[in-house]
């Protein structure tokens, strides 16, 4: 009897216990989170390091620069391409471009947030809301550095038909990438910065790596600026300063490790790093800009230093270095957005709609901040053109090396006033860059065009 | 909540293979009716002059009843002839005993031949007598002594049909299903004779006991090779039943190797395992998974360089265990088995690829004492060799010291801020350069520093010692029928060759069974082990550092006997600078660092096990398993002030104002105490259904099903401290800050802090559902099966849903058995064995959905908690899949003189997970993928000859070999811009390739020169070399071949072993130059390596030499590293290594005549004999010797070990 019962009896039991088992392989390993909560979302946007490394060696192709002298001939390493405008920046078929990869991720990035913020458990509104717009602003300005080293300047006649960057708008994996054009790149840039502005703080207080309103009023500004739009550019610039106009002033630091670091300096608006020069890296002012500078600039005596003194790797005995990426710093330099540009494009377009006046109180404002009081004298200017000259001769001494030479001079070439032929010498060759020529253009890395040949190459001169 | 869910999940599993089975049973049972008896069923057979006991196995065979006989009854009629016909099995038996004093008789599925010689008339009754009567009347016998008990192997399995005799009478009696007899009518002087074919004789003499309990052991000779019973974890099985690849030790086999590391036990044991320790002195200091220690069944079939994707399951008494294998007393383990193929492994499904190993503990037996057995183990190595290294002397270094400043490669850091300190002889030679020394002073110096060869002397005497080992065990097994035990506790102590590390360790298992209720058998288990390791050595490290290394001039004592401190951190006179600033004093000195280490780890395992058996129905079991297994591993690295660690990184974070003249501390001024706190913890619970039957004597039928869900979870805390004091336990935060995150440091600048600390937690969970069956024919034909369905929380989603089982079927050929081969008397076994099927192979570090990742410390730039995207989703990923099909014969000839087994296999990993390129405009470069394939062959082949065997003397040697490659065949790996020398998978060769340039010797001025694949063209060193074919293919750097060789010797009771093994088929890059310089703007440090002596000076060296002179030209890095991998630096990896040579004796028996104790055995081993090489570099190519990381070969070592029954 027992023994019939027995099976019977403990398969009741077990019958009895029945239940769901999917459930239990369905729970998420810790340490690789689902981008669910509002916190990772916030954590992702914190990455610095992805979201600031943006661009730089177009430094090495600016008339600011000059490497040729025997100590750092060879210490270019492979950015000694863009320095000779060369042909072909990468040799082989899989070397990809770190620029183009950290941008693109920056978007990736910026794309789960924007596409997925909405659904993120935990946070408020509020909190979302700033979220998508500091995406947003981060996508804008991948996007700007994207379109101005891979696309044409900005030009409102052929912008809708320029080849720009390919638009990665969504969260999954894609496989075909067609290059969108200027206008479209633009378009989104503008849109992205409008639709961030009213879910942004005026101000940032945590870090500088978070787009504030400030900052995505600044980038609407520069957006403006380089699409020729004055007056619009005017208008965010103005924004802009409503918010933050704090400059540092200059003569009350007696060395450069005294001057705030990146982190802390009340200039800037929004944090972006150099991506191609490192903290220790020599970078020679040329000679052209040398002359530009005055000696009594503070610019000049805490930004540069004689090649000689040790502070940047390696030492050259020839020449002036810049020192803001430097082993007194120990951080790379900026190249984000900050008042100085601000006020420089007020000033800039002040001078370009003939606000003469405006233009140049707008320029003394930041220069009164750059000489000690005793070597202080105010610009003055008598015409509108000397105006916009003080304010391009102002741009280039204030954002020197600040990432913006190489787009202004591919945007002033499209002015004849202002359109100049560069000529840089290594070794005892001379390579010249004529005005809007094709080889103001990266070449996109032969690695992307070959797993996507629907990428159109940029033509080379 | 989530707990009853899991458990409910085995159930309803459970109740759905009940349900099956209690279907499939009825089924099966109705068909078979009553058992057939031997006056019924007809047999066709003949034989001329052949031997009664080999007349009785084939109608034994033929027939499907066991024939029970004594051995000693059937030996002496040799020849028996029947001529040829079908008769019924009892006419035939008839026929066949009718020349003999034997008779028989049916018992259920066993018939049994009595002897009949004392009373013919007795016997009238049989073979009428039937069998389902359990005992046996003695009939007329007078007296009323009765006896009953239990007949069982060693194993405790009862023996079913076994004979019991009362000597002298024809009484003879069969045990039942159960083993179980009873016999009545004693005289009490009787003697009882207890038989079973293919066992020994047992007579005992009637104690007056009514009860007993009777063990017989196997009778050796004849069975030992067949009665093998393989575990693959979830059920034992015989393994002339197996179709399946298995490898198997037993604890004889492992306790003939004398090593307290179970990896030295199996090493060169299996064909087809291939186990490479590189810790010789850390016998179990080892863990799972590292570099250090390889383990590999049949190869590699992932393209995952993770060591723990690569090595084999390891399952211990049944579940798979995230211990370490050091973590148990190897005296514990009872057996091996390794499962190579898929039929012997598929069972363990997603996890199977890599093989797996089995082991099982020891556990009691019934037994009327409980035996209790003490041993104690000692082991001492010699010091290892420093000269094995290849480093240069006081000398020699001087002389290429002086090269280095005469280039410019080292300059004068008299007046430099933060210079990197100078070595004495550079010190000299910049003092009289810059005039504070004559040169005279100078050379005079340089001469008492060439002539002063201290420094490697002095880390033998100061760092190095003799490697010590010693351990204690006791265990003590017994048991009853009902309860049976195994109970053991080990402690042991190691000091391996470095100075200042030592490890304990104590080990304790209880295995515990019971029966009750006539049906269920409780098992249980605890088995915990603690390790306790003090880190404290320097050892080889003094002499591996970049700058802070001790040079061959150098001293940790001088002369005068004190010690020697030196400055690693800046230049010497710039410390003291520093010093009077107020710095801690920034020196350094090895035996000071001895005095002041205190770092240290404690681990502790821990598994606890139970299972419930329940037998259903007969043949129908059904078992519940659980375990539950941790792991705590804290580590604490206490570096007080005194440390140069700490000391270090005070002064670091310290920062001098030049105007105030004070010095403010960016960290905190004390001790600093790193810990990291290391927990897993998890278990596995398991229903199953077990179902072993055989039918009709001719159908074996063995089927289990189940379900297993298993959670792991490894926890990681990692964190430090500063202004630690040990005394208080208290520590102060670090806050002095400049800007948030930065900390001033010594050199006038702030630099990011990394306060460090890092917290990981990781749960993986398993829901597995499983099947095995096997069907036998005859004993002759069997046909097995095996699947499973794995869930893991890892997979994708897809995956998850539409779950891809993992299966394996495989067949097997007893060809021995079949009549034709039966006659041929000098085979005893050959069987053929096929097998197909598919393993899985996990991967724990990539997910199938965007995963984000946590950074483990606060981002250095927002100095916010930040994170990344580290994998976008890939819904589909799923687990590797490996096809493996393997052929196998075993053989056994002349007597079971001459044994062996051959395993032919191939591997082919499919869906193997591999970082695939896409495009970067993504997002992402790359992304893991199941895209790749990778292809796998090999054979193994074991040789077992008992070449003399004599009552005195045997002798038995056995090898095994094998070989096995792996080639990848996806052409997604054919790239060919990379020239690298090794890395990353090449279409066309194995995972672990080698290339070489073709070395071309040095040019004029001391360059390398490497020729082109057409052997003509010339690239030097400033050449751009873009093409593999101008590279040489040198072969791979794991084995092709390897296995072992052992020869067993016995005389009377001295048992001598020797065991080598040998690795051939492969080769192996040279190290050398380490830390050669190729640049002025940086100074690596003065580098040791022995061949920098050899190096190109003046034009024409290149004549004698290839090693490239000193440069800092553009080419010069090129030109060392093309040397470093050119042809000539690879060498012929072969070798035969003399692995152990063990004595053992045991006492006689006789001594211990009713002594407490019942015997001793003594043993005694050399281990690390040697190495036959074929390089003629004199490389162990196990243990390079290398300036960088100071890998010696280990040492001789002599082990002693007493063990003691009682």
């Amino acid at each position: 009897m027992r023994k019939k019962l027995l099976p019977y009896i403990s398969g009741l039991l077990l019958l009895a216990m029945v239940s769901s088992c999917k459930k239990f392989v369905e729970v998420n390993p810790k340490g690789a989170l689902l981008p669910q909560t509002y916190t990772t979302y916030r954590d992702l946007l914190n990455n610095g390091d992805l979201f600031t490394a943006s661009y730089g060696s177009t430094e090495y192709g600016t008339d600011d620069i000059d490497m040729d002298v025997p100590e750092l001939a060879d210490g270019m390493g492979t950015y000694v391409t863009r320095y000779q405008w060369a042909k072909v920046f990468y040799i082989d078929a899989t070397t990809y471009d770190f620029d183009w990869n950290n941008l693109y991720k920056q978007v990736y990035t910026a794309n789960i947030v924007i596409n997925e913020i909405g659904n993120a458990t935990a946070g408020t509104t509020a909190q979302k809301n700033e979220l998508l717009g500091e995406a947003l602003v981060h996508r804008a300005f991948s996007y700007w550095c994207l379109v101005n080293q891979y696309g044409k300047q900005y030009d409102p006649a052929t912008a809708a038909s320029d080849l720009g960057v390919p638009l990665r708008l969504q969260s999954e994996l894609e496989s075909s990438f067609p290059r969108a054009t200027v206008q479209a790149v633009y378009d989104l840039i503008v849109s992205d910065l409008k639709k961030a502005i009213p879910f942004l703080p005026a101000q940032q207080t945590v870090t500088n790596v978070y787009p504030s309103k400030s900052a995505a009023y600044a980038m609407l500004a520069r957006t403006y600026l380089f699409m020729g739009n004055y007056p619009a550019s005017l208008q965010y610039a103005d924004s802009s300063l409503a918010i933050s106009s704090t400059l540092l002033d200059l003569q009350t630091y007696s060395s450069l490790s005294a001057v705030p670091l990146t982190a802390s300096n009340p200039e800037i608006l929004l944090r972006k790093n150099n991506s191609a020069i490192q903290y220790y890296s020599s970078i020679r002012l040329s000679s052209e800009l040398l002359a530009l500078l005055d000696t009594t600039d503070l610019r000049y005596t805490l930004y540069t230093d004689l090649g000689s003194n040790g502070n940047t790797y390696p030492s050259f005995a020839n020449g002036r270095v810049y020192l803001r990426n430097s082993f007194i710093t120990g951080e790379t330099a900026n190249i984000g957005l900050g008042v100085p540009e601000m006020l420089l494009t007020r000033a800039e377009c002040q001078a370009r709609t003939s606000d003469l006046s405006g233009a140049m109180t707008t320029l003394n404002t930041l220069r009164i901040k750059r000489f000690t009081t005793a070597n202080y004298t105010p610009l003055t200017a008598s015409t509108a053109a000397e105006a916009l000259q003080d304010a391009l001769a102002e741009r280039r001494r204030e954002l020197m090396f600040g990432g913006m030479r190489w787009f202004d001079l591919k945007r002033l070439n499209k002015e004849s006033a202002f359109a100049k032929t560069l000529t840089h010498t290594l070794s005892g060759a001379t390579y010249k860059l004529a005005p809007n020529s094709n080889n103001y253009l990266f070449p996109i890395a032969a690695g992307i065009i070959t797993m996507n040949p629907e990428i159109t190459q940029n033509p080379r001169d | 909540m989530q707990k009853t869910q899991q458990i409910r999940c085995i159930m309803r599993v459970s109740v759905g293979v009940l349900s099956i089975f209690l279907f499939t049973t009825q089924v099966l049972l109705a068909g078979k009716g009553h058992a057939q008896g031997m006056s019924e069923k007809e047999i066709t057979i003949g034989f001329q002059r052949t031997s009664l006991s080999g007349a009785l196995k084939k109608i034994e065979d033929l027939s499907g009843f066991r024939i029970a006989y004594s051995l000693e009854d059937v030996e002496k009629y040799t020849a028996i002839s029947l001529e040829k016909g079908t008769r019924s099995i009892e006419k035939t038996l008839s026929l066949v005993l009718s020349t003999t004093n034997l008779g028989f008789r049916q018992q259920g599925n066993s018939i049994i031949i009595i002897s009949r010689r004392r009373d013919k008339k007795d016997f009238s009754g049989l073979p009428a007598q039937e069998a389902n009567s359990d005992s046996y009347n003695a009939g007329s016998a007078a007296t009323d002594i009765s006896v009953h008990g239990k007949i069982t192997n060693q194993k405790g399995d009862p023996l079913a049909g076994a004979a019991v005799n009362i000597k002298g009478t024809h009484i003879t009696v069969l045990s039942d299903a159960k083993g179980g007899f009873e016999l009545k009518g004693l005289k009490p002087d009787a003697i009882l004779v207890f038989t079973y074919v293919g066992y020994e004789k047992l007579e005992l003499p009637f104690d007056g006991n009514p009860d007993m309990s009777i063990k017989l052991n196997v009778f050796v000779r004849l069975l030992e090779d067949v009665n093998v019973v393989v575990s693959n974890g979830y059920q034992n099985l015989p393994k002339d039943r197996a179709t399946g690849s298995f490898g198997y030790l037993d604890s004889k086999t492992l306790d003939q190797t004398l090593s307290p590391s179970i990896l030295d036990k199996i090493r060169g044991q299996v064909a087809g395992l291939l186990v490479d320790t590189r810790t010789p002195d850390g016998t179990f200091t080892y863990r799972n998974n590292s570099a250090q220690n390889v383990i590999r069944i049949h190869g590699v079939s992932t393209y995952n360089t993770d060591e723990s994707a690569r090595s084999p399951l390891i399952v211990v008494d049944g579940f798979p265990t995230e211990l370490p294998l050091s973590s148990f007393n190897p005296d514990d383990i009872a057996d091996i088995s390794f499962l190579k193929d898929a039929a012997a492994s598929s069972i363990w499904g997603a996890r199977a690829s890599n093989g797996v190993i089995v082991l099982r503990t020891k556990r009691g037996k019934t037994q009327k004492q409980l035996s209790v057995n003490f041993s104690s183990t000692f082991s001492i190595a010699g010091k290892p060799r420093l000269n094995y290294l290849p480093l240069m002397n006081s000398a020699q270094l001087i002389d290429f010291e002086k090269e280095m400043i005469d280039k410019g490669f080292e300059t004068d850091q008299y007046s430099q801020t933060f210079g990197y300190p100078l070595s004495d002889a550079a010190e000299w030679i910049f003092a009289a350069q810059r005039g504070t020394a004559t040169t005279v002073q100078k050379d005079s110096a340089l001469a008492v520093l060439s002539s002063r060869n201290s420094g490697y002397d002095q880390v033998q005497k100061y760092l190095l010692r003799p490697a010590l080992f010693s351990q204690h065990a006791i265990s003590v097994s017994g048991g009853t029928e009902n309860a049976r035990h195994y109970l053991s506790a080990s402690y042991a102590n190691e000091l391996p060759n470095t100075k200042g590390n030592s490890s304990d360790r104590i080990t304790v298992l209880a295995n515990n069974d019971f029966k009750f209720l006539d049906r269920f058998t409780l098992t249980t288990g605890i088995n915990m082990s603690w390790f306790k390791d003090k880190n404290n050595g320097i050892g080889l490290t003094a002499l591996t550092g970049s700058t802070n290394k001790l040079l061959p001039y150098d001293q940790i004592v001088n002369d005068q006997g004190q010690r020697v401190q030196k400055y690693y951190s800046f230049y010497s006179g710039y410390v003291k600078t520093l010093d009077t600033q107020g710095y801690l004093p920034w020196t350094y000195n090895a035996l000071d660092e001895l005095d002041n280490a205190d770092n240290t780890t404690n681990e502790n395992n821990y598994q606890f096990s139970a299972g419930l058996n329940t037998k259903i129905i007969r043949g129908l079991t059904a078992d519940v398993l659980y375990r539950y297994e941790g792991s705590n591993n804290l580590t604490e690295n206490n570096y007080n002030i005194n440390t140069y660690t700490a000391r270090n990184t005070v002064n670091y974070y310290t920062y001098y104002d030049p105007t105030t003249q004070a010095l403010s501390y960016g960290i905190p001024m004390g001790g600093m105490l790193n810990t990291t706190n290391y927990t897993t913890r998890g278990y596995s619970l398991r229903g199953q259904l077990n179902f072993a039957r055989s039918f009709a004597g001719i159908h074996d039928v063995t089927v289990l099903a189940g379900a297993e869900q298993r959670k792991v979870r490894a926890i990681s805390r990692n964190a430090n401290y500063y202004g630690f004091t040990d005394q208080s336990q208290s520590f102060q935060p670090v806050n002095n800050y400049v800007s948030p995150g930065y900390l001033q440091t010594v050199y006038g600048y702030p630099q990011y802090f990394q306060q460090g600390g890092s917290l990981s937690d990781l749960e993986q969970r398993f829901l597995s559902y499983y099947a095995n069956g096997a069907y036998t024919f005859l004993s002759r034909y069997t046909a097995s099966g095996s699947i499973r369905l794995d869930d893991f929380n890892y997979f994708g989603r897809n995956s998850n849903n539409n779950p891809r089982p993992l299966w394996s079927a495989g067949l097997a050929w007893v060809l021995s058995r079949e009549p034709l081969l039966k006659q041929v008397k000098w085979i005893d076994n050959l069987k053929l064995r096929a097998t197909y099927g598919y393993n899985g192979n996990i991967r724990r570090d990539v997910f199938p959905y965007t995963s984000v990742s946590l950074a483990s410390s606060v981002n250095s730039i927002t100095n916010q908690p930040s994170a990344y995207v580290a994998n976008p989703s890939d819904p589909n990923l799923n687990w590797e899949k490996t096809r493996i099909v393997n052929f196998g014969l075993d053989f056994a000839f002349l007597r079971n003189r001459l044994s062996g087994t051959v395993e032919l296999y191939t591997k082919k990993g499919t869906d193997l997970i591999y970082s695939v390129p896409i495009n970067p405009t993504n997002g992402f470069t790359n992304i893991y993928k199941n895209a790749a394939n990778l292809n796998g062959n090999g054979f193994d082949i074991t040789l077992n000859g008992k070449l003399i065997e004599q009552k005195n003397f045997d002798l038995v040697a056995t090898i095994n070999f094998a070989y096995n490659r792996n080639i990848v065949k996806d052409s997604r790996f054919t790239t060919n811009t990379s020239v690298s020398t090794t890395g990353s998978p090449l279409t066309g060769y194995p995972l672990d390739y080698l290339f070489a340039y073709r070395w071309a010797g040095l040019d004029s001025i001391g360059r390398s020169k490497v020729y082109a694949a057409d052997g003509k063209t010339v690239y030097y060193a400033g050449d751009y070399i873009s093409d593999r074919k101008d590279l040489k293919y040198m072969g791979q750097t794991t084995p092709r071949y390897f296995g072992g060789f052992q020869l067993a010797a016995r005389y009377r009771s001295f048992q001598l072993t020797v065991n080598t093994s040998y690795k051939l088929g492969y080769v192996l890059a040279r190290e050398t130059l380490t830390g050669y310089p190729t640049s002025k703007f940086y100074f690596p440090g003065t580098p040791l390596d022995g061949e920098i002596a050899k190096r190109w000076r003046n034009p024409g060296d290149e004549k004698i030499t290839n090693i490239p002179g000193l440069s800092s030209d553009f080419t010069a890095y090129n030109s060392l590293n093309r040397y470093q991998q050119a042809d000539i630096n690879v060498i012929n990896a072969n070798h035969i290594r003399m692995e152990q040579v063990s004595l053992n004796y045991t006492l006689p028996d006789k001594l211990f005549n009713n002594a407490i104790i019942k015997g001793i055995t003594a043993g005694a081993s050399v281990r690390n004999l040697g190495v036959i090489l074929w390089n003629k570099q004199g490389i162990d190519p196990d243990y390079q010797p290398n300036a960088s990381t100071g890998m010696l070969p280990p040492a001789k070592s002599f082990l002693f070990t007493v063990n003691a029954r009682f």
